[in-house]
């Protein structure tokens, strides 16, 4: 009798280990936006998406016209920091260049039906698409900038950051 | 023995039997005994590091960047989908599956503007359309692989399908990596 309930024991041990099994976020596919939109700001340089001044994105190309833009061989997340930094230095229209080139490069990545987005540069928000405050699934992708510009006149290198580049997303 | 004896080694037998049935019951519904490797599935993040293997020859992605525009021609020119599927999509391979067919295609908000198949050695009949037109048809993934196709939504005849996709630089434009997975059961 002592080993028919030893035996009945052991198997209802081993049911439930196997019953067992870590379930599946439904976060993936949300995680991986996020990642691959934070890849393709930082590996992507702005001198890849235009032909001189001639870009893919219109807001880039606006600002390129406008001689706004100091350097092509920086990635998207580069410029988007230094258009915070001489935003930062009290240049306030930058904030909106900054807001026209995120939200024109962002268009372009991820359907704005189906995700928010929330652009947060040095614990400041700077741009924010949608509501997150009742999401269940919220992901932040996050990357550390910093660079320098160099005056084209007196050769002088200003150095700024390191600033923390935040993007959170959510599902609507 | 005694009456409480038994008694209580009834009810134990009765708690002990119970527990069993439950656990018979909850390990016949577990997700894992009917459904894993039942579903059409795919980790994109491994599928798309398949695809950008530089170690590959099948690969045509380096990071977030597609080749360009000329060396991509050339390889869609010398393509073969059965190596394609050896090297990017077999070992994703589920026995719940008889056959399963992949589009891989770039797309340019509406427009598809390149366009190859892939499918294992099973395949009897590729099932994945790219595009229905009025007068020609329906045109299956993979034919004119340069060929623009506007407005075109692939779509597949079997009934299981997925989608992955990945942001990549094509040129000098922002476009969407897709795979398309088409199922038939087993």
């Amino acid at each position: 009798m002592d080993a028919i309930f030893a035996l009945v024991i052991l198997m209802i041990g081993f049911m439930i280990i196997s019953s067992s099994k870590p379930t599946e976020t439904d976060d993936i596919p949300l995680a991986l936006a996020a990642e691959n939109f934070m890849d393709i700001m930082a590996s992507v340089k702005l001198n890849e998406i235009c032909y001189g001044c001639e870009c893919s994105i219109q807001d880039v190309q606006q600002q390129c016209n406008n001689g706004d833009i100091l350097n092509m061989d920086q990635s998207m997340l580069d410029y988007l920091g230094e258009l915070y930094y001489l935003y930062d230095e009290g240049d306030i229209l930058k904030r909106q260049e900054l807001i026209d080139v995120f939200t024109g490069i962002s268009d372009e990545i991820y359907r704005e039906d189906l995700y928010g987005v929330e652009l947060i540069i040095d614990n400041r928000q700077m741009y924010i698409d949608g509501d997150k405050i009742n999401t269940p699934n919220l992901i932040t992708s996050k990357r550390v900038l910093f660079g320098y510009i160099e005056n084209s006149v007196n050769g002088q290198v200003t150095y700024w950051g390191p600033y923390s580049l935040e993007v959170n997303f959510w599902e609507k | 023995m005694r009456k409480a004896q038994i008694i209580s080694m009834d009810f134990i037998l009765t708690f002990v039997l119970y527990l069993f049935a439950l656990s018979v019951f909850f390990f016949a519904i577990n997700d894992s005994y009917f459904s894993t490797n039942r579903e059409l599935d795919v980790n994109s993040e491994i599928l798309f590091s398949k695809i950008s293997n530089i170690y590959n020859e099948y690969s045509f992605l380096d990071d977030s960047k597609v080749m360009s525009v000329s060396k991509f021609d050339i390889f869609l020119a010398g393509y073969n989908p059965l190596i394609a599927y050896e090297h990017y999509f077999q070992s994703f391979e589920s026995t719940a599956f008889s056959d399963i067919d992949y589009c891989i295609y770039l797309q340019n908000g509406s427009d598809i503007i390149r366009n190859f198949e892939v499918y294992s050695k099973n395949s009897q009949d590729y099932s994945i359309i790219i595009l229905n037109d009025a007068i020609i048809g329906e045109i299956p993934c993979g034919t004119n692989k340069v060929l623009t196709y506007e407005d075109a939504i692939p779509y597949c005849k079997s009934d299981e399908s997925i989608v992955v996709s990945k942001p990549v630089l094509f040129e000098q434009d922002i476009v969407q990596l897709k795979v398309l997975m088409c199922g038939e059961r087993a």
